[in-house]
């Protein structure tokens, strides 16, 4: 579990983290999107506690902080934005070293090695210095480490990048089995299409402040509106023609068709279609607009831009 | 695992690190050949040299400082791994994972420090060994057991100081770059010291080096403390550039120095009065709005001198007060110092340096002329005495701001002994030791002792501030802001005090000398 209130952080007078509050229960996987420089590293670094926060606080897997630095370190795995590995020392060797970092016993220490390297295609690597490694392999390994002590809470910053789609796909399975084995994970992350195939909640970070947070769902409801649908039509239609339902409008009209809103579809769309077919109009399709993770992202970051959120 | 266990766990990791790094082991390797080869062939030269003279002292004295120079130069070339000990896993992007594990600071801390000692130690004695190998293939007497172990332990506490100086650079810097051109600041001194020591071993003070061993170990303690306290996993992450932020700089001294953001009101009438003359200019071309009316010059005056009867008050006393325990150890030194001084002359001049009564009575009477005559003040102004009493006091302040105060201290302690000195040979010419102090020494040390306790305790307090853990402060903070306090002390309390002390020792000192053993020195002492 982790939850924060306030959390902030200034350097000097600079504003790094103003008031972010979160909650992301076990279970379940958070997305902190943002723009670089916008806050997402050094809110992790307050949730690691490696920063100290100038206000609010956090409890990361029941622990403060602040008071209890040190349980919380022992319970978070964390991949930083730079892999950070030793580059002379092995595979095998590096996790085993992270091993004992997190007290964890020499038996345990060899099972959790093996069975990680193993997991993430390592094994053939492992006696060789991970500076020979490609930039994924890297990138495997050190989530391997953030995994070694398999702790309740991970935060995760940038978890596929430079990862080839396999390798990728793998690290997508992995984070999806952890939370279904009841761990709490943050995911900071500019891979939206990632973000939204993992994410159970979003939180937008903007200058510091969560500008907007939620289900995917609501944050769609909340930015784009009612879903949109498009419909393709063959020929000429009569749109003075169309009743529209309470909560449908036309959004534009376009020469072969039209897109329309609706926040009721499974009423609404049966009774558009039904007065489409009495205008004899040839409908060819009805399908409904993706509203993209991408789509959301970017309306916030404009619509925060313009102080609206 | 135990605490200690993570300690060496770190310690561990780090060697592996350095044994697999050919640009450490390849220049480390041929420093240990090739200086050792370099110093034999200088000492049989020189052995050679010299003996063609009858100086084999000289030879022999030589020998223990060559061990020192082998021994020292691998550990300079090794100090890059201490200096980026912390910078460098900063860059490479490593330190933060150690810093999200539950690792403590100290342990962190002091596994870097072990390793960053153990290999240019160990590469030293490897060096030393080759060189004693060196000696005895060629025939060469050995120095003394006792020396070779003397030098064997300075090598070791030189290194210890050498790294944790570098240890504290490595935390302190924002790129490997900068810790390395930090890396003279290390050096330079560390060979002074050595320049120091082989005076010593030249003039064959033994025992002396046992105090530089000592000394030094001491001082790589502070600075090892001072390493610790300041280890912060924050500003290590946090601090992204190389910025001299001068404005900051200055912002927190005038704060510290003055308790006000506000500039003094003389300067804010002047400034008023620059920008009035300005308007004044600019109303002609302009048509400037009139500014406000500026403050008069004896409102502004006055409110400066209500102003610095307050800054007393608040800061000088305030600074004072926070000081209390320095001022306490300083008393306490100056006491025993003054004590033992006395005693040690008292108990061991008069058999060294004066053998007969004779001489007594001569050196009572060569004092009762100078005394009578005012010869020893006579050739001395009263801006003289002050500002020598200046020098001793700067030089406190400045060796003891780079040294926690500690040489600051020794300093002080050698004008206390010159003090208790010139009390033990007063009794000894047949003066009362007390009666010298009241008349001679009391009439301005009254002001002169209290400036250099006070002079004393403040670059001590800064020393102990250093090495005190302070929330939320960095190193720079609390440096900056005790060095206002010690500046405060300086100016306010301390230089009045000696130019009062100044002008008493000139004017009234000597008068109250003549008064007091005029007419009783014209007699037999």
């Amino acid at each position: 579990m982790i939850e924060c209130e306030d959390l902030t952080k200034h350097f000097e007078t600079f504003k790094a983290v103003e008031g972010v509050t979160l909650t992301v229960r076990p279970g379940q996987v958070l997305a902190l999107l943002g723009q670089n420089g916008a806050g997402k590293t050094t809110t992790i670094r307050m949730l690691t506690s490696v920063l100290r926060p100038t206000r609010g606080w956090a409890r990361v897997a029941g622990y403060d902080v602040v008071k209890q630095a040190g349980q919380v370190r022992a319970s978070v795995g964390v991949l930083t934005e730079m892999h950070g590995l030793y580059g002379r020392m092995t595979a095998e060797e590096y996790l085993d070293f992270f091993g004992q970092v997190y007290d964890l016993d020499p038996m345990r220490r060899k099972r959790r090695t093996e069975e990680l390297l193993e997991y993430f295609g390592l094994t053939h690597a492992a006696r060789r210095r991970s500076g020979e490694y490609s930039k994924g392999m890297r990138q495997k390994l050190a989530l391997a480490r953030a995994l070694i002590h398999e702790p309740p809470v991970l935060l995760l910053d940038e978890p596929t990048s430079a990862m080839d789609p396999e390798s990728a796909q793998l690290v997508r399975h992995e984070i999806a089995r952890l939370r279904s084995s009841h761990r709490s994970i943050i995911i900071c992350t500019h891979n939206l299409t990632e973000a939204e195939m993992l994410a159970d909640h979003i939180a937008i970070i903007y200058k510091g402040r969560i500008v907007i947070q939620g289900t995917l769902d609501e944050l769609r409801r909340q930015l784009l509106g009612p879903e949109e649908y498009l419909v393709q039509l063959s020929g000429g239609w009569r749109p003075e023609a169309i009743r529209w339902p309470q909560g449908a409008r036309l959004v534009r009209a376009e020469e072969n068709g039209f897109v329309y809103q609706s926040e009721n579809p499974a009423t609404d769309n049966p009774l558009i279609i039904r007065q489409l077919i009495e205008q004899q109009a040839q409908v060819i399709s009805v399908q409904g607009v993706p509203h993209t993770l991408e789509m959301i992202y970017l309306e916030a970051m404009s619509q925060a831009a313009k102080g609206n959120l | 695992m135990k605490r200690f266990d993570f300690v060496w766990l770190i310690t561990k990791r780090e060697l592996i690190d350095q044994m697999r790094d050919w640009r450490i082991l390849l220049p480390m390797g041929i420093l240990i050949l090739f200086f050792p080869y370099l110093m034999n062939v200088a000492a049989r030269y020189a052995v050679n040299y010299i003996n063609q003279f009858g100086a084999n002292l000289i030879a022999e004295r030589m020998l223990p400082f060559l061990i020192l120079v082998v021994g020292f130069f691998p550990v300079t070339v090794s100090l890059v791994v201490a200096l980026e000990a912390f910078v460098g896993e900063k860059e490479r992007g490593s330190i933060e994972p150690l810093l999200s594990s539950p690792l403590e600071d100290w342990q962190l801390y002091l596994g870097k420090l072990i390793a960053g000692t153990l290999v240019p130690l160990t590469a030293s004695y490897l060096s030393i060994a080759l060189y004693m190998f060196g000696l005895w293939w060629q025939g060469i007497k050995w120095p003394a057991w006792n020396f070779i172990i003397q030098t064997l332990a300075l090598t070791a506490v030189q290194s210890v100081l050498m790294v944790s100086v570098a240890i504290v650079i490595s935390t302190q810097s924002t790129s490997v770059r900068a810790a390395n051109l930090l890396a003279s600041f290390i050096v330079i001194p560390v060979a002074l010291l050595i320049q120091g020591e082989s005076l010593l071993m030249f003039w064959g003070t033994n025992d002396v080096l046992w105090v530089a061993v000592l000394g030094v170990s001491i001082l790589s303690l502070l600075i090892i403390r001072l390493g610790l306290v300041h280890f912060q996993r924050e500003s290590l992450l946090g601090r992204e550039i190389d910025m001299l932020n001068l404005r900051w700089i200055w912002n927190t001294f005038h704060r510290a120095f003055t308790g006000s953001e506000q500039p003094p009101a003389l300067v804010q009438y002047l400034h008023r009065l620059i920008q009035r003359i300005r308007s004044r200019g600019a109303e002609t071309s302009h048509a400037t709005p009139p500014i406000e009316t500026p403050l008069t010059f004896g409102a502004a005056l006055w409110l400066d001198l209500r102003g610095l009867l307050r800054w007393y008050q608040v800061q000088v006393f305030g600074a004072l007060h926070a000081m209390r325990p320095a001022i306490g150890l300083t008393l306490t030194i100056a006491m025993l110092g003054l004590l033992v001084t006395y005693w040690y002359i008292d108990a061991n001049l008069p058999p060294v340096v004066i053998s007969s009564n004779e001489e007594i009575r001569e050196a009572a009477r060569e004092l009762r002329t100078r005394l009578i005559d005012n010869q020893l003040l006579n050739n001395l102004s009263a801006e003289t005495l002050f500002w020598h009493n200046l020098r001793a006091m700067l030089l406190i302040l400045v060796i003891g701001f780079f040294s926690f105060g500690v040489l600051g201290l020794l300093i002080f302690l050698v004008n206390i002994a010159v003090v208790g000195g010139v009390l033990a040979i007063s009794k000894l010419v047949g003066l009362s030791p007390l009666l010298v102090f009241a008349a001679g020494i009391l009439p301005h040390g009254i002001f002169e002792l209290p400036a250099l306790i006070l002079a004393s305790s403040a670059i001590l307090y800064l020393g102990v501030r250093l090495v005190t853990p302070l929330q939320n402060k960095t190193i720079g903070e609390t440096m900056i802001e005790t060095l206002a306090d010690v500046i405060k002390i300086f100016l306010a309390v301390c230089v009045p005090l000696l130019l009062l002390a100044a002008f008493i020792e000139f004017n009234l000192t000597p008068a109250i000398l003549r008064a007091v053993f005029g007419n009783s020195l014209n007699g037999q002492p």
